[in-house]
């Protein structure tokens, strides 16, 4: 049975009150176990980085229980939130984030130091991370000198520089070209599958989805499992949006075909002229 | 952590330069009229320390030459003449007068340079400058420059006329310039007869003048004898104390400045760096180590400010005594090091109160493209 990393337990989040009220993560529970590649997609504004954020312990939820390695996350303070987030996650974010006024090599080792690491050990593994992400001819070099796929690189290094169990990415390709987007998901692939490590990626790239384990569909706060459960796209005609036949609450069926769409607002604007957006013959 | 802050500020030298200059004006600010004090009240005693003789004798109850305008007991000076170990004892007048034509006039104090040729002699070779005959007087050199006066010129002196024969250096301040007459002159010009209002005592060679001084106040009434140190150890302070108050509220002034500035570097730095500070808290730095990190900026830049402001004092008292020769101006090491470290203190301090804001940035911002 394979190990698990992550786990969230009907994770809830909700922002504001009364009519204002918004539930960004509604009842999400979710298993990552080691080697998983697991992709968390959804419209924009589903809560999927809200979901990544609960999972690293950067954000409290509402309710609900976040377990890495068996340790709970929810309930404990900042301090201890900060000492599991240095030393047992790695993040990958879409914006790199990498500290500018240092260097390749020190914005790698920074994780380490934060998590008390002798400055000897952390060299050491920092070299073993730049030669493996081929940024040997870059470690000296600040992150205003490199390219897109070269940041995200020195970024997954940093993320792997304390050994952690799990990574946790942010659109890690949102920000780069096809090319330099597939290098690092390629890469992302290789840590979950060569390293045994739980990769967790929000993402709105499709082109990923081939070398995932898990595919989870974040829409209106609720999580589903694409991979497990049936699914089939389908066009909205009216709006043009992708959506899942399966699970599509607005439906019609017109001259003897169903159509689906994103939302009830859709539907009512196809029955009042539905020629104007029946597909042309 | 704390390397990641220094080189932080690094990237943003000129910024960092700007703010640090800023630190070092407000600095200069608190320091520059405690210096002007200082250089004041050095030139006041600069008179007593080249002044030769062994024991100032003044009057009962005075310990400094400010308040030494009365006339001297006769039987008291002829006691003091009378006391073992004195070896001689000199008159000479030290009176208020007004200096300049009428209009322009300005107070100095006249001293008058006794006429015996070996108090002559020892007193020119103390002061480096000739001293007056009669019908001549010295001015300071500030004076006779802001006047336009050259050697030849005629200086009016109370109600008489002398001509300047010669510029003294170091005995200028704007509260208390000293001139020199004749002491024939100058008994003349205050009606003072054969009177004096100091004596200098020389000592003879076996007898400390600390314990003459002990001795004539013994053995003497109506007088009060002091050792130069002591003299101008009270002068000195006297000319302090009457700026005491503006030197603390410049201070005090200065140091508000230098603690703004802080406290706005500290702002403008931890926005700049405020994504930076959200990074560093999402990929786990404990709130000590950026609370560290944000202080340790501060104290870089302040640190930087105070060495800036410390230097600068040399050159500027320097080219202050060139360009504006009138003002004497003397920086005290030890003002700097307490004003710098006061600086500093209150630097850290006003850290603080950004402090919170940096303790308060959300790690959600790493999400935000």
């Amino acid at each position: 049975m394979a190990k698990e990393i992550l786990a969230a337990q009907n994770l809830i989040k909700h922002f504001g009150s009364g009519d204002a009220l918004v539930r960004a993560v509604d009842g999400v529970s979710l298993k990552v176990n080691k080697g998983d590649l697991v992709l968390i997609k959804g419209p924009s504004g589903s809560g999927k980085t809200t979901l990544l954020s609960m999972l690293g312990g950067l954000l409290k939820p509402t309710s609900g229980t976040v377990t890495l390695l068996d340790r709970e996350l929810t309930g404990r303070n900042e301090g201890e939130l900060a000492s599991m987030r240095s030393s047992e996650i790695g993040f990958v974010f879409q914006a790199y984030n990498l500290l500018s006024a240092i260097s390749v090599a020190e914005n790698i080792v920074f994780p380490a130091r934060l998590s008390g690491q002798s400055m000897e050990k952390a060299r050491e593994r920092a070299d073993h991370l730049i030669s493996r992400l081929d940024l040997s001819h870059r470690r000296d070099a600040r992150p205003d000198r490199l390219s897109g796929g070269e940041k995200q690189r020195v970024a997954v290094a940093r993320a792997l520089i304390n050994d952690p169990p799990i990574i946790l990415a942010d659109e890690p390709t949102g920000n780069l070209d096809s090319q330099r987007g597939l290098e690092v998901a390629m890469l992302l692939q290789e840590i979950a599958k060569e390293d045994g490590r739980a990769v967790v990626i929000v993402t709105h790239d499709e082109r990923i989805e081939d070398i995932a384990d898990h595919i989870l569909w974040l829409e209106d706060g609720r999580l589903r499992d694409r991979k497990a459960e049936p699914h089939e796209w389908a066009r909205d005609p009216v709006c043009g949006m992708r959506v899942d036949r399966w699970v599509a609450t607005s439906s019609v069926r017109y001259d003897d075909k169903e159509f689906v769409f994103c939302s009830e607002r859709c539907r009512e604007k196809f029955l009042t002229e539905p020629n104007k957006y029946l597909p042309a013959t | 952590m704390f390397y990641w802050s220094v080189k932080s500020l690094l990237v943003e030298k000129w910024s960092v330069l700007t703010a640090a200059c800023g630190i070092a004006l407000a600095l200069l600010l608190a320091l520059y009229l405690d210096a002007v004090f200082r250089g004041e009240a050095g030139q006041i005693v600069t008179f007593i320390e080249r002044t030769p003789g062994d024991v100032w004798v003044l009057q009962d109850g005075i310990s400094d030459l400010h308040m030494a305008r009365s006339r001297l007991n006769e039987n008291a000076i002829y006691a003091v003449r009378q006391v073992e170990g004195v070896a001689g004892v000199t008159r000479f007048l030290y009176r208020d007068s007004l200096i300049g034509p009428n209009g322009q006039e300005k107070l100095a104090y006249v001293v008058g340079i006794p006429s015996a040729p070996e108090a002559r002699s020892a007193w020119e070779r103390a002061t480096g400058w000739t001293a007056p005959t009669p019908g001549h007087v010295v001015l300071p050199a500030p004076m006779a420059r802001a006047q336009n006066l050259q050697p030849g010129d005629r200086v009016r002196v109370g109600d008489e006329s002398f001509i300047l024969s010669g510029v003294s250096r170091g005995t200028y301040s704007m509260a208390n310039p000293l001139i020199f007459l004749d002491e024939t002159d100058a008994r003349n010009l205050f009606d003072m007869g054969d009177g004096a209002n100091v004596l200098l005592v020389f000592a003879r060679p076996d007898t400390s003048p600390s314990d003459l001084a002990a001795r004539i106040n013994r053995e003497v009434e109506k007088a009060s004898a002091l050792a130069p140190q002591a003299l101008r150890h009270n002068d000195f302070n006297l000319a302090m104390k009457m700026g005491g108050a503006l030197i603390g509220v410049l201070e005090v002034m200065g140091l508000a400045v230098a603690g703004l500035i802080v406290i706005f570097t500290a702002f403008v730095f931890s926005s700049n760096h405020q994504r930076e500070f959200a990074i560093a808290k999402a990929l786990g730095a404990p709130t000590k180590q950026l609370a560290g990190s944000a202080l340790a900026q501060t104290a870089v830049v302040s640190f930087l400010g105070i060495v800036i402001g410390a230097l600068v004092t040399y050159p500027l008292e320097a080219g202050l005594h060139h360009w504006v020769p009138g003002i004497a101006v003397s920086f005290s090491s030890m003002t700097v090091l307490v004003l710098g470290t006061a600086t500093l203190g209150l630097a850290l301090l006003s850290a603080l109160l950004p402090l919170r804001y940096v303790l308060s940035v959300d790690p959600m911002l790493v999400f935000q493209g």
